[in-house]
């Protein structure tokens, strides 16, 4: 999805152009705005919500802008680099123990926590 | 199509709107007056009293008069506030079945949603009564710092009260929406502060003008920021003022008077009175005579209070609401230099004290166009107009107030959507597996600002299980937030690896389940039919007390001019009625009602015959014929008359 066209603007847009475009599509498609047609234009507003999101805050656009250009320059964009980073957030196992929690929170990025957890397992069972 | 109307359900008071030939419009309620007390009552002959009626018996039935219902909407019973909540109303709270705090009104307890439902179906009576038509949908206004359990608490209030609620909206929000945008201006950014009864809300919000097709002008207000405190409010200064009396009471007389609940009702109405007094005058008297007795006799209270010692007892509070608006602009990346209006909304910004210290924050006079007490069901009246597609160039994007996020390796709290986020939203984001061949996830949905999952609020779970064998941090799991334009939450969570999915929607975790709510909503239908019954049964009883006093009356005055055999029946009716009237079946006192209206027309077809005819009088002393008589149906009547 690209943010400039999803708002209808020009790359080099102004903050004053980017929230003009995007206050009047708001109007056009907001679900308020559509009765009977809301969940189309709940998807529609969404997106240009989301590409508002970023193009209104110049730190966002400005990594989006970056991110953009190098996925232009090298085809073979990966998207996994950012997957990775998200990596390091993981979700419980509900049965994982307590005490497994608190030693985990602790050595987030220390690789003994899995083999004290097989251990334990192994032991538990 | 039915009309939708706009309820601002306050903490003190409420109140209902309504657009009228595309302009809002404040319903009186059937009292007369334009905001309702929030109170509701069961009296000693177990009627259910609301609104102005239930606040004016307040002080001699204080355990069955419920007031400030809001500051236990969808809160649990061991929550620190309800405790706070305990000390500072007179009625019984009590801990139900699911642990939320439960209050009890005439020997029976209800959930904080039957009572404000109570409050709600009086104003859609009140409603109907002026529009002369049923409403059944309306938009109803909330705290902009309200949680989830406590807006599904007021929609369940609505459901319970046969209202289908169209939108929640924020009280804030409602006042931007009515304040609207200034003829002329393309933008202005303005802080809507909302000091009620029990709530205090700070938002600042961006309203723009934006030209359609045809280049006419329309109206879209954007939330920023939104902060505040679901627990502060116009209540809690009356309970400064409240100790105040005490203490002092105490130190003159000894008696503490925080042990009389009859006494402690009066002291309250005495202290809001006071309160709103000293925010006109320097000084005022607090003057309660009889207010408690001891071996001694009568005791009195007597005590001066003056704005300056108002201003010191609760400088704190208002205080309070400072950091809230400094945190409501630092997220608005807004300073308050660039806030063109401040708009004041609930009774309490009439406090000269909260004035100045708004003043002083934002560097500038408040906005002094709208009232505070009206402003917001005026507000909810415009979006329900909007929704109903009845006002077309007004726009009202909202945001969701608080951080949504999932709990992730060592309990903490990762956020997915940030509060203040503009809804309808959607946002996911990769998360996976902290063991080695860790089988299912568990997603447990968060809702609060705090780093640490046990310290947010839960708005549910759900498992996701399944996942292949691997090692930690392989599998991949989509989780996706997705956010409506009613505020729904939907969760899902999928696993990339197997294509399996889970997930939820975030509904009821106001306490009260579907069914309960159901089972609610028949008592409140059941409860207005037999209203209407009561109230039924209550005129045809005053019908036949007033006919038999009438019918006693008449036979008194007019004793010579009714025949004695008429005059027997009609005692004799008249006493049937009365005993009718000592007993419970209410078609006896119609039938004795009907067959003693009968028998007094006889009276009336007596009395008239002796009357000279309208127009030709007759000779003085010359009695008419009997045989012109009318109405002499029955020849007993007609030889009685001749006695005469």
């Amino acid at each position: 999805m690209d943010y400039y066209q999803v708002l209808g603007v020009s790359k080099n847009a102004t903050a004053k152009e980017i929230k003009k475009a995007f206050r009047k599509l708001a109007m056009q498609y907001h679900p308020d705005h559509n009765p009977g047609g809301e969940k189309w234009a709940n998807e529609k507003f969404k997106q240009i919500n989301e590409a508002y999101e970023v193009l209104s805050d110049p730190d966002k656009r400005a990594v989006y802008d970056n991110d953009s250009r190098i996925r232009a320059q090298q085809q073979s964009y990966r998207p996994t680099q950012k997957a990775s980073e998200d990596l390091a957030r993981m979700i419980f196992d509900k049965d994982i123990p307590t005490w497994m929690k608190i030693l985990a929170g602790v050595c987030l990025f220390c690789n003994i926590y899995s083999d004290i957890y097989l251990k334990a397992k192994a032991k538990g069972s | 199509m039915g009309k939708v109307i706009g309820i601002d359900l306050g903490t003190t008071f409420s109140a209902v709107a309504v657009m009228e030939a595309g302009e809002p419009k404040i319903i009186p309620n059937a009292e007369g007056g334009r905001i309702t007390p929030s109170v509701v009552a069961i009296n000693k002959n177990g009627e259910r009293l609301v609104g102005q009626v239930a606040k004016r018996q307040a002080i001699t039935n204080p355990d069955n008069t419920i007031f400030s219902i809001k500051r236990l909407m969808g809160r649990k019973f061991d929550e620190p506030t309800v405790e706070y909540d305990r000390k500072l109303l007179s009625f019984k709270i009590v801990k139900a079945a699911n642990n939320d705090a439960w209050v009890v009104m005439g020997d029976k307890e209800y959930s904080p949603p039957e009572i404000s439902a109570m409050i709600l179906q009086k104003l859609k009576t009140d409603a109907e009564a002026y529009l002369g038509e049923k409403v059944t949908e309306a938009v109803i206004t909330v705290p902009a710092y309200f949680n989830d359990s406590q807006r599904q608490a007021t929609k369940d209030a609505g459901k319970i009260a046969g209202l289908e609620v169209l939108r929640i909206i924020n009280e804030p929000t409602a006042a931007s929406l009515a304040y609207g945008l200034g003829e002329g201006k393309e933008e202005e950014v303005i802080a809507v502060y909302d000091l009620g009864g029990g709530t205090f809300d700070i938002s600042i919000l961006e309203i723009g003008a934006v030209p359609d097709e045809e280049n006419k002008r329309q109206v879209q207000h954007t939330v920023i920021a939104t902060n505040g405190d679901t627990h502060l409010g116009g209540d809690d200064f009356d309970q400064r003022v409240m100790d105040l009396l005490c203490d002092e009471f105490k130190k003159d007389q000894g008696i503490d008077l925080r042990q009389d609940k009859m006494a402690l009702q009066r002291l309250k109405e005495a202290a809001e009175k006071a309160k709103s007094e000293l925010s006109t005058v320097q000084q005022t008297e607090v003057n309660l005579p009889f207010v408690t007795a001891d071996a001694s006799g009568p005791k009195h209270l007597n005590i001066n209070l003056t704005r300056a010692k108002l201003e010191q007892l609760v400088g704190d509070l208002v205080e309070k609401t400072i950091e809230p608006c400094r945190q409501a602009l630092a997220d608005a990346k807004k300073t308050a230099a660039q806030i063109d209006e401040v708009v004041m909304v609930g009774g309490q910004t009439r406090m000269p004290l909260v004035q100045e210290k708004v003043k002083q924050f934002f560097g500038k006079e408040f906005h002094k166009g709208v009232n505070p007490d009206e402003v917001v069901s005026i507000g909810a009246a415009i979006q329900a107009g909007v929704l109903k597609g009845e006002v077309k160039d007004v726009l009202l994007l909202d945001v969701t107030p608080l951080t949504l996020g999932i709990e992730t390796l060592g309990s903490v709290a990762t956020p997915l959507i940030p509060r203040n986020t503009t809804i309808p939203t959607t946002k996911s984001q990769i998360f996976s597996t902290a063991a080695d061949n860790q089988p299912s996830v568990e997603i447990h949905v968060l809702q609060g600002e705090r780093p640490m999952a046990a310290d947010n609020r839960t708005l549910g779970r759900f498992m996701l299980d399944g996942i292949l064998p691997a090692r930690r941090g392989v599998p991949q799991i989509e989780v996706s937030f997705d956010i409506d334009a009613n505020g729904i939450l939907n969760v899902k969570a999928h696993d990339k690896g197997t294509g399996r999915e889970q997930k939820i929607t975030i509904t009821a975790s106001s306490g009260l389940s579907k069914e309960e709510v159901e089972k609610m909503q028949r008592e409140a239908e059941q409860h207005a039919a037999e209203d209407a019954k009561r109230k039924e049964e209550v005129e045809t009883r005053n019908a036949a007390d007033t006919l038999a006093y009438t019918a006693e009356k008449t036979l008194r005055e007019q004793k010579d001019k009714i025949p004695a055999e008429l005059n027997q029946e009609v005692e004799t009716k008249v006493k049937a009625v009365k005993d009718a009237l000592q007993g419970a079946d209410i078609n006896a006192i119609r039938q004795a009602t009907q067959e003693l209206n009968e028998a007094m027309q006889k009276i009336g077809a007596a009395i008239y015959k002796e009357q000279p005819p309208p127009g030709e009088p007759p000779p003085p002393g010359e009695q008419p014929p009997p045989g012109k008589e009318e109405g002499g149906e029955e020849g007993t009547v007609e030889g009685e008359f001749k006695e005469v």
